[in-house]
């Protein structure tokens, strides 16, 4: 158990008996791309996420949100970091609208 | 009368109920260990303390002691005389450190047990899924996005890692919208929502959308409101780590999830990276639950005579605590090797359990037709195939069962082959399964390392080709 630590048991004790409801409703992932982003990136993201429009049953993202911030073929929001490096942002729920096809 | 003696009885015979409830209500619903209503603490305190004293005797205190029913008696009664008072004080106090021993024990597997309880209804959203089951954080659910899991409520929980809020606030007469990220919340001691934070904040007055449509029309622009809200913004930011709502200024809450991920087309997989902490935490449960078999085992097997029964016969005996012992080290591998995989492959699963099954009715069989055995190691023979099979087959599919099925077929007969009738080796037989365990563990880690170079290298060999 090469990993484990007493400071680690020690953590998960305490975490288990703290006595509050507070919780960090950041992920993990998210607070790992704001960390090295910064979160207006992220910001970025969602509000090209929320500028994404359908017209005629193909979904499009409006020009202004440059910076590498592309749709892929399922109409999820990427942004391409630098090199093979990317990231997405993809709406819960925005996949379940069926037949729509995205703008290349 | 001695009331006060009576409630310290009650208070010390259900303070494993409390622990319990201590170990169950922790983390993010800690809040509802303090306020609950007659019906649910009698649900969480009285039943688990029965529970756990019935465990109890059964496991340490009949072997070596007997339940004085007068003593009991004499303390739950409001009418005892000083005499009797004062003979059953002298009894607990002759048998003190075994008494007090008994109760710091059995606390604090009440506590483990409350954790795991509380564990098992988490990762498999069995408070999602079954209202009964639910606590009262309702906002916990919200704010996660695990409400989704809720009967007929569309989505994927899993999917839900952030939460962007839209606030309707109103300051003096204006109202505003305001948008941004949930940061943390605070909910008061009747579990209604506080405060909320939010970062990287947002904000613009509710009627600006009107604002913008009016001024589109002036100038003969479209009206088409979409193109209003892109072409002008008029939403401006706010600077400052965070921003803090008190909930009574708050109208409304719209909650939108969003799922970030991080691709790295070219990276080696992450399994195979030994320092992952998912694994590392996944692999310290796995080698926790052979400590246990082996504290288990070695207790079993030292303490309990070979004909002495839990249940009503052997048969019954062994099935039972095999079962237990499967549930046990499926609930601990399960959502770790959901976390490591990404999904838990159920067809691999169901064959690995029922390949498991066969493997285990086989062994018993030789077992019982050709020599004498003791519980523990047909315990073993009976958990064994069918919890790596399974195990193996939800992470690898059914390949992966087969592997661990025979494996534990192996083990098992190796058990099977080391019983006699003496229990002088006992240390060095549970040594051997301790050994025997890791090596399948470690076994079960190589597949994976190696199944992931496979793929790795496939991958790489298929993007050369296509030019990548």
């Amino acid at each position: 158990m090469g990993g484990l630590r007493l400071k680690t048991i020690l953590k998960t004790l305490l975490e288990l008996i703290n006595d509050t409801d507070k919780i960090n409703t950041i992920s993990p992932k998210t607070e790992k791309f704001i960390n090295e982003n910064g979160y207006s990136r992220l910001i970025q993201l969602i509000e090209a996420e929320r500028a994404i429009k359908v017209v005629d049953g193909k979904k499009i993202l409006e020009d202004g949100h440059g910076n590498n911030i592309t749709l892929d073929k399922n109409g999820v929001v990427v942004w391409k970091k630098n090199g093979n490096k990317k990231y997405t942002l993809r709406r819960v729920g925005s996949n379940e609208v069926p037949n729509l096809q995205v703008a290349q | 009368m001695n009331i006060g003696i009576l409630t310290l009885t009650i208070l010390v015979l259900l303070s494993p109920g409390f622990f319990f409830r201590r170990g169950y209500y922790s983390g993010v619903f800690s809040k509802q260990y303090f306020k609950q209503n007659i019906v649910e603490s009698i649900l969480w305190t009285i039943i688990p303390s029965v529970i756990i004293h019935i465990a109890g005797y059964s496991f340490f205190i009949q072997w070596d002691f007997e339940i004085d029913l007068e003593i009991f008696s004499i303390l739950l009664s409001t009418s005892a005389t000083k005499l009797e008072l004062e003979y059953a004080f002298q009894c607990i106090f002759n048998y003190f450190p075994s008494i007090f021993s008994y109760f710091i024990l059995i606390c604090f597997l009440s506590f483990v047990f409350g954790i795991i309880w509380k564990k098992i209804i988490r990762d498999y959203f069995l408070d999602s899924r079954f209202k009964v089951l639910r606590f009262k954080n309702y906002w916990h659910y919200i704010f996660t996005g695990e409400i989704l899991n809720f009967p007929n409520i569309p989505g994927n929980p899993i999917d839900a890692n952030n939460a962007y809020l839209d606030l309707i606030c109103t300051i003096g007469d204006e109202s505003y919208i305001y948008r941004g990220f949930l940061l943390d919340y605070q909910l008061s001691k009747e579990h209604e929502l506080e405060s909320l934070a939010l970062f990287g904040v947002k904000r613009r007055r509710l009627n600006q959308d009107t604002l913008n449509l009016q001024a589109n029309d002036e100038s003969g622009d479209s009206n088409d409101l979409e193109l209003a809200k892109i072409t002008s913004d008029p939403y401006y930011s706010i600077k400052g780590q965070f921003i803090v709502f008190k909930y009574h200024e708050i109208k409304h809450i719209n909650i939108t999830y969003y799922s970030l991920d991080e691709l790295t087309d070219d990276e080696v997989p992450k399994d195979l990276i030994i320092s992952n902490p998912t694994l590392k935490k996944g692999w310290f449960l796995f080698h926790m639950g052979w400590i246990f078999f082996f504290i288990f085992g070695y207790w079993y097997l030292n303490k309990m005579p070979a004909e002495t029964l839990m249940f009503t016969n052997k048969y019954v005996d062994s099935i039972t605590v095999s079962l237990l012992s499967i549930l046990l080290i499926i609930s601990i591998t399960h959502n770790q090797i959901k976390n490591a995989y990404g999904k838990i492959q159920k067809d691999g699963f169901l064959f690995g359990f029922i390949g498991g099954v066969l493997g285990s009715v086989f062994v018993y069989f030789i077992a019982d037709r050709t020599m004498s055995f003791q519980l523990f190691h047909l315990n073993i023979m009976l958990t064994l195939p069918i919890a790596l099979g399974s195990i193996a087959g939800s992470a690898k599919g059914w390949l992966g069962s087969i592997f661990f099925v025979l494996i534990g077929i192996g083990i098992s007969i190796y058990c099977l082959y080391t019983v006699d009738s003496g229990i002088e080796n006992t240390f060095w037989r549970m040594f051997g399964i301790m050994v025997l365990g890791l090596l399948i563990s470690w076994a079960f880690r190589i597949l994976i390392i190696v199944n992931n170079f496979q793929e790795y290298w496939k991958d790489k060999i298929l993007n050369s080709k296509i030019g990548y």
